[in-house]
């Protein structure tokens, strides 16, 4: 991965991003001490239940941690921090030029959708850039688009503490983290930049895997609509505490509903190249079904001898997974890359049963 | 697909060059985007209601000018003379507040900027409207200033003047008419 040049320009942005936002927040962090800790107390948690629960939330197989990790990283640290001096721009010209009341009003659903979704949904790109079998559909973009989101989601929470102590004169910091958690966290992390961007992730996912007019219509589509739903949350309209479930609704549902057809489409090509692929001979039959769940696989795991023989089941399942999945497409697929993969599954299929401890795989 | 690794990656690096430097560039070229402010011209600042905000502050003389791009109407109002900038933030509360728990925090938050410190002994002061708080000295490396905080049950206001000493001094008594100026329409529920 690092020979790719798409790895030293997430490098160089995270380090960037890292160094504006330290530079922006190092001296309300020291003036601020007691609410700060608090804030990365009560926030460093729901950031890694977050991220639990979006890895888990493919079908099959969780989001590799590393890609994961990638993809938050981007999003808390690069998107974040290149976030702060190019949205106080974006509403100062704003403000320069329409005036602060419509600024005011107005400012932060113009900026912060343009800015945010662009830098959040680069992540996605950078990500698919440096490992282009991370991104082979709208799945892998729907979920790498959510972390991303999320990474910002949690960096943006905790420049909200600091803005509340602020906001509250510095006169009770602590109470203010917990102002801040309870309603950005308890009550909006549901309809929060992981929605929007796994919206627009998901039409990036589909242009990525196969490139056509169809998926570039799909990903302008999913981006133009994770712009507008950002826009809809940062604008003054149903702007009431009570409204605010009502107001965020539209954002989950569209990011559930995107999430289904990812999943559905996903599950579709899975069935039928794990058909082909069992019509063929590379599969045993019934094999398909261990694939298509976690508990299976692992059940099956505990059935084989620890050492060699389960490395070995684990390997051969991951080949067999990763065969299903290189039909989906990606970036630089190679058209030679399914047939090395049937091999790699025959090989391990032999080793597996040659070995005394496992006689027969189903 | 076509081999998409350094091309990609000059598409991803382009739109951030694009996005992150063009409008930090376009706000700079705006310049600093001063609307002048007529005397008796009153700001007002804090979540709208009813078609008005809670804290008002009123331009005692000619000279002054409204930043456009630093003034957010929900939160702050930011104005200027020269080189001597005026702040006038609102303050939300979430528990009891009075008037010198703010000047604390004011201090804090003065301190987070870098350049300026609140003096340790304020003094008392009563604005036209009978509103009490807080007022006391700015002070930093070749800056100096002034400071006011008034608090009531629902809302607070905080008045930040700051600017080179020479500067500062030809318009003190201006800045603290702004301070004596300042009104708070409370309860704001």
């Amino acid at each position: 991965m690092t020979r790719r040049p798409a790895f030293w320009l997430w490098a160089a942005a995270c380090l960037l991003g890292a160094w504006v936002a330290w530079r922006g927040l190092d001296a309300a962090v020291r003036a601020f001490p007691a609410g700060s800790v608090a804030g990365v107390a009560l926030l460093a948690p729901a950031l890694a239940a977050g991220v639990w629960g979006l890895r888990r939330l493919h079908p099959v197989r969780s989001h590799p941690l590393g890609y994961a990790m990638i993809a938050v990283a981007w999003g808390g640290v690069a998107a974040f921090g290149l976030a702060l001096p190019t949205n106080a721009a974006f509403q100062a010209v704003i403000g320069k030029t329409a005036g602060p009341e419509f600024n005011s009003a107005w400012g932060a659903s113009i900026a912060a959708p343009v800015d945010e979704e662009i830098l959040k949904l680069l992540g996605v790109a950078t990500l698919a850039l440096m490992a282009p079998s991370a991104v082979r559909g709208p799945l892998d973009g729907w979920g790498y688009g959510a972390l991303t989101g999320l990474g910002f989601q949690a960096s943006e929470n905790f420049l909200y503490v600091l803005n509340t102590i602020v906001l509250t004169g510095a006169t009770q910091d602590v109470n203010a983290a917990l102002f801040s958690f309870g309603s950005r966290v308890v009550g909006g992390a549901w309809w929060s930049h992981w929605a929007m961007t796994a919206v627009g992730g998901a039409g990036l996912g589909c242009l990525l895997g196969r490139a056509s007019r169809t998926s570039l219509t799909v990903a302008a589509g999913g981006f133009v609509l994770a712009m507008a739903l950002h826009s809809w949350w940062d604008s003054p309209l149903m702007s009431g505490v009570l409204l605010l479930p009502v107001k965020g609704a539209p954002i989950l549902l569209a990011a559930v509903v995107t999430y289904r057809l990812s999943r559905r489409r996903y599950l579709s090509h899975f069935r039928r190249t794990a058909h082909a692929e069992t019509a063929s001979g590379v599969f045993v039959p019934g094999e398909a079904h261990v694939l298509a769940y976690r508990k299976w696989r692992r059940k099956e795991r505990w059935a084989v001898p620890a050492g060699e023989p389960r490395r070995l089941l684990a390997r051969l399942r991951a080949t067999e997974l990763d065969l299903i999945e290189d039909g989906l497409g990606g970036l630089e697929h190679d058209p030679r890359s399914a047939d090395r993969l049937r091999a790699d599954v025959r090989d391990l299929r032999r080793h597996l049963n040659a070995s005394a401890e496992r006689p027969r795989v189903a | 697909m076509t081999r998409v690794r350094w091309w990609g990656t000059g598409v991803v690096a382009l739109v951030l060059l694009i996005l992150c430097g063009g409008l930090p560039l376009l706000n700079g070229a705006l310049g600093i985007g001063g609307a002048p402010l007529a005397p008796g011209t009153v700001l007002s600042a804090g979540t709208e209601r009813d078609g008005a905000r809670p804290v008002t502050l009123v331009v005692p003389s000619a000279g002054w000018m409204l930043s456009k791009g630093d003034t957010s109407l929900t939160s702050s109002v930011e104005l200027f003379s020269g080189d001597v900038v005026v702040n006038l933030n609102v303050v939300v509360p979430l528990g009891p507040m009075d008037a010198r728990r703010l000047w604390d925090g004011l201090g804090r938050i003065v301190a987070v900027g870098g350049q300026t410190r609140l003096g340790v002994r304020p003094a008392p002061i009563m604005t036209a409207h009978g509103l009490t708080g807080l007022t006391g000295r700015l002070m930093g490396r070749d800056r100096a200033g002034m400071a006011a905080v008034f608090a009531t049950d629902t809302l607070g206001a905080t008045v930040t003047a700051a600017g080179p000493p020479r500067a500062f001094r030809k318009v003190a008594a201006e800045a603290e008419a702004m301070a004596q100026s300042v009104r708070i329409r409370a309860p704001w529920p």
